[in-house]
């Protein structure tokens, strides 16, 4: 199995609830960083808390590091990088001395990587975690999930609640590492313009589907918010999204854009058609927003 | 890296965590309960509240890593999830159970209560089953709960239902239906045994139940052997009395008599006649709100010398009226039985080796009164109830009573025995009386059958004896004052006036006064005794007339 992180029709539900996940299947390469995203609720905690062995999948099956979800044993744990915002510390210690319990655990911790990223992060070691800020925290669970070196980061809101600084702090960090080690990393996120510096593949999930699941090169190329001015109303078709007719013309969101598409629609609008690119923000909320989202 | 050193890098980081709680809370501990400088009579509970804090603590322990959130921090680290539980349990063992286990081998010290080495490790079970059974159940939530706070509420709800469940059904239910149940010896003695049971099922299902948490992360299974276990040890709760007995007798063989002695002992029901009945219905109180009555009849006893005695344990009786409606009649469904019989002055006496009072006459039997039969009053309303006949089978469990030991009426004058000591603290001699200040220390252990009533068999009794005529003296008061500690040291304290006159003094063959100075030759004898067997005997009664709370006379 090639793939570091690899589901199949995997669903999932809580006891008396409804269906969380359905039939999601995806696929995580080394050295990518995928980007989980969605709505509040879509399941990609869920997804992250699966692949973590903390819940079950109802059906289907989920593999990581190529070992089945259900059953991560210290071997699998030693190459999983973890970090949540809701994943609590031991506020009882300083941050020394959870390093130093930690490490115990990690044949390959490496302790000048470690002091390396307590620098760039300025981590306060020498202070119990009680009083580390949300920030500090974040960034000491980055560096726990990061110091020995992992095959696959699982990061779940890494950027929830963090100021400016924190942000860039950790982002720097991230993409120094997973530049140079060539890890895969899976972020669920509502960050996007934080995942968008960093993230190569983007993953969406809404209403517990796995909506999207591309390169960000290539999700980014295919859309286009296209004006045309003095168009006629009623010309649409199938890859056009959010369609609105003014006064200054037609307005709507190309989701198939390609040079070929490109020039079928100059033909069809003329010269008054203009194309421009959308940030991910944009793109997603044309996702979120619509039925027909699916390329 | 070995299991081993998992569970030492857990253990230390919760013991760095809560080192200080564990400080604060071990020199409470010490303070209170020490026994050289104790200030636990100056808190009452003290060791309930010390109890309470273990529990507090052990929550905190386990929710530190707690296996019902997700992603809690040890979760997502290459360490195996039974070292979590086992660093969790060393944790609970050294520095929750080890300490009460030290107190209370320190308490029993300092008391001088002598007792063997398999009596220190069957107090040390004991203890350690009804504490461990509330740290496994308080673990068990704790690892269960995502949150302290979920823990908080689960713990008032399992608390508080029941209470508040009470409440309400006797507010507009009236009385609680009870299981029938006596405060009779026996039932104290397996009632202990009982407790012990439940507490053992519920602690090894609740162990069970953390250990698979910790080993799938799963969650049904573990609830479900969790549930299974708790009713299994509410199954072990009302576990059959014939075996709860069968596995107190165990151990005591020592005692019992031979199968022919006990084929000798015989009881004869003796009959009415001249309208002079030989039995009577007496009201046995109300149970659960369910009045009854009992037949109480005279009986020969044959084949009991002294000092042995008998005592029901037990009967199943069929009472048939003349209408022919039977009624099945078990010891235990009622309360309150009057005679069950027991040791009585004269065994007490023959096993000091003292003057018998005169009015016990010397026979190869002995006279008694047994309740032979009971019944709810209600059931046998609007019957005809003369004439009727009873059949049934009783069970006796037969003592010997045996003089453990001598106390001089002396200050600080002590006598010591097996998980006993008395100690003379004080005495105050007045012309026709003697007042005596007694310090008894003892460790009751349901494994082996005792029990804290006073009454039980196998407990002690105290006969004051004149020494120079050998002769028992009376006795006219006694006050008691008993401390049960939660740590199995039972401290009781007691003052008893005894009379400067011989027991039965109205003697006409004569015991003599007493001659003036009699008090200091006032010995205390200790009387022990021990279990000797059990037998079964049937028995019928006939034209007995029923359903009069009043004695027939006899």
């Amino acid at each position: 199995m090639n793939a570091i992180v690899e589901t199949q029709h995997l669903s999932f539900a809580y006891v008396w609830g409804k269906d969380v996940l359905r039939d999601v299947n995806l696929k995580v390469k080394p050295g990518s960083f995928h980007a989980l995203l969605g709505r509040n609720g879509a399941g990609k905690s869920t997804l992250l808390k699966i692949l973590a062995g903390a819940l079950q999948p109802r059906e289907g099956a989920s593999w990581t590091l190529g070992a089945d979800s259900r059953r991560l044993g210290v071997n699998e744990w030693r190459a999983i990088g973890f970090l949540s915002e809701a994943q609590p510390l031991f506020n009882g210690l300083t941050g020394a001395e959870t390093l130093r319990f930690t490490r115990q655990f990690y044949p390959n911790w490496d302790s000048a990587f470690s002091d390396h990223l307590c620098k760039a992060m300025e981590l306060p070691l020498d202070r119990k975690l009680g009083s580390y800020s949300k920030g500090e925290r974040m960034k000491f669970l980055l560096l726990l999930a990061m110091a020995f070196h992992p095959r696959l980061l699982l990061l779940d809101e890494p950027f929830s609640g963090l100021d400016v600084v924190a942000k860039e702090q950790l982002i720097a960090c991230l993409l120094e590492t997973t530049g140079q080690e060539q890890w895969a990393v899976l972020c669920a996120s509502h960050d996007i313009a934080e995942v968008e510096r960093l993230a190569d593949n983007v993953a969406v999930i809404d209403h517990g589907l796995l909506t999207l699941d591309e390169p960000l090169e290539s999700l980014q190329g295919r859309y286009r918010r296209v004006q045309v001015f003095g168009a006629p109303a009623g010309e649409t078709d199938a890859g056009m999204l959010h369609v609105t007719q003014s006064e200054n013309g037609l307005s709507f969101v190309e989701t198939g854009f390609s040079a070929v598409r490109e020039a079928q629609l100059r033909t069809r609008y003329g010269p008054g058609v203009e194309f421009s690119s959308m940030p991910l923000r944009e793109i997603l909320v044309s996702v979120f927003t619509s039925t027909e989202a699916r390329p | 890296m070995s299991m081993l050193a998992y569970i030492r890098g857990v253990f230390l980081k919760d013991l760095r965590v809560f080192r200080v709680h564990l400080l604060v809370l071990l020199a409470l501990g010490i303070w209170v309960e020490n026994p050289v400088f104790p200030h636990s009579e100056d808190f009452p509970g003290s060791i309930a509240a010390f109890v309470l804090m273990e529990y507090v603590l052990l929550v905190l322990v386990i929710q530190l890593d707690p296996v019902g959130r997700e992603f809690r921090f040890l979760q997502t680290r290459p360490v195996p999830g039974p070292a979590i539980g086992l660093a969790k349990a060393l944790f609970a063992g050294l520095f929750l159970l080890l300490p009460i286990l030290l107190t209370q081998e320190w308490h029993l010290a300092a008391a001088q209560v002598p007792m063997p080495l398999s009596d220190h490790f069957i107090l040390a079970l004991e203890t350690f089953s009804v504490l461990s059974a509330g740290f496994c159940a308080v673990a068990l939530i704790a690892g269960l709960c995502r949150t302290p706070r979920a823990v908080l509420i689960s713990l008032a709800i399992i608390i508080g239902v029941p209470i508040l469940g009470i409440e309400c059904w006797r507010s507009f239910m009236g009385p609680l239906p009870t299981i029938p149940h006596s405060q009779r010896v026996d039932h104290g003695q397996l009632d202990s045994l009982r407790d012990l049971l439940w507490q053992t099922v519920l602690a090894v299902s609740c162990l069970i139940a953390i250990g698979v948490r910790y080993r799938t992360k799963g969650f049904r299974w573990p609830l479900g052997i969790a549930v299974g276990g708790i009713a299994l040890s509410l199954l072990a709760s009302f576990c059959p009395w014939n075996f709860a007995r069968s596995l107190q007798e165990q151990g005591k063989m020592q005692a019992l008599l031979s199968p022919e002695a006990l084929a000798r002992i015989h009881m004869t029901v003796l009959p009415s006649g001249n309208g002079t009945p030989t039995y009577k219905v007496s009201p046995v109180g109300s149970y659960g709100g369910v009045a009854g009555e009992s037949v109480l009849q005279q009986v020969r006893m044959d084949g009991v010398p002294m000092p042995y005695f008998v005592q029901t344990i037990d009967y199943h009786a069929t009472i048939t009226l003349r209408s022919g409606k039977k009624f099945v009649s078990n010891f235990y469904d009622a309360a309150g039985h009057s005679e069950m019989g027991g040791m009585g002055m004269q065994q007490m006496t023959t096993a000091a080796g003292v003057q018998t009072p005169y009015f016990f006459t010397t026979h190869d039997y002995a006279l008694a009164e047994f309740d032979l039969a009971s019944y709810p009053t209600a059931a046998f309303r609007n019957q005809d109830l003369t004439g009727a006949s009873i059949k049934g089978v009783i069970t006796f469990a037969v003592f010997r009573a045996y003089k453990e030991g001598v106390l001089s009426v002396k200050a600080g004058a002590s006598v010591s025995f097996r998980r006993n000591r008395y100690k003379v603290l004080d005495y105050t001699a007045k012309e026709h009386s003697i007042t005596v200040s007694l310090e008894h220390y003892s460790v009751p252990l349901p494994l082996r059958a005792d029990n804290d009533g006073m009454e039980a068999p196998g407990a002690f009794s105290i006969l004051p004896v004149y020494r120079t005529y050998g002769c028992a003296l009376d006795q006219s008061n006694q006050d008691f004052n008993v401390t049960t500690t939660l740590l199995g040291l039972r401290r009781e304290l007691s003052s008893t006036t005894y009379n400067g006159s011989p027991f039965g003094t109205s003697d006409p063959h004569g015991m003599q006064d007493l001659p003036s100075g009699w008090q200091s030759a006032v010995d205390l004898i200790v009387i022990g005794t021990e279990y000797c067997g059990r037998v079964q005997i049937p028995y019928e009664m006939d034209n007995v007339n029923l359903g009069s709370a009043t004695p027939h006379g006899h």
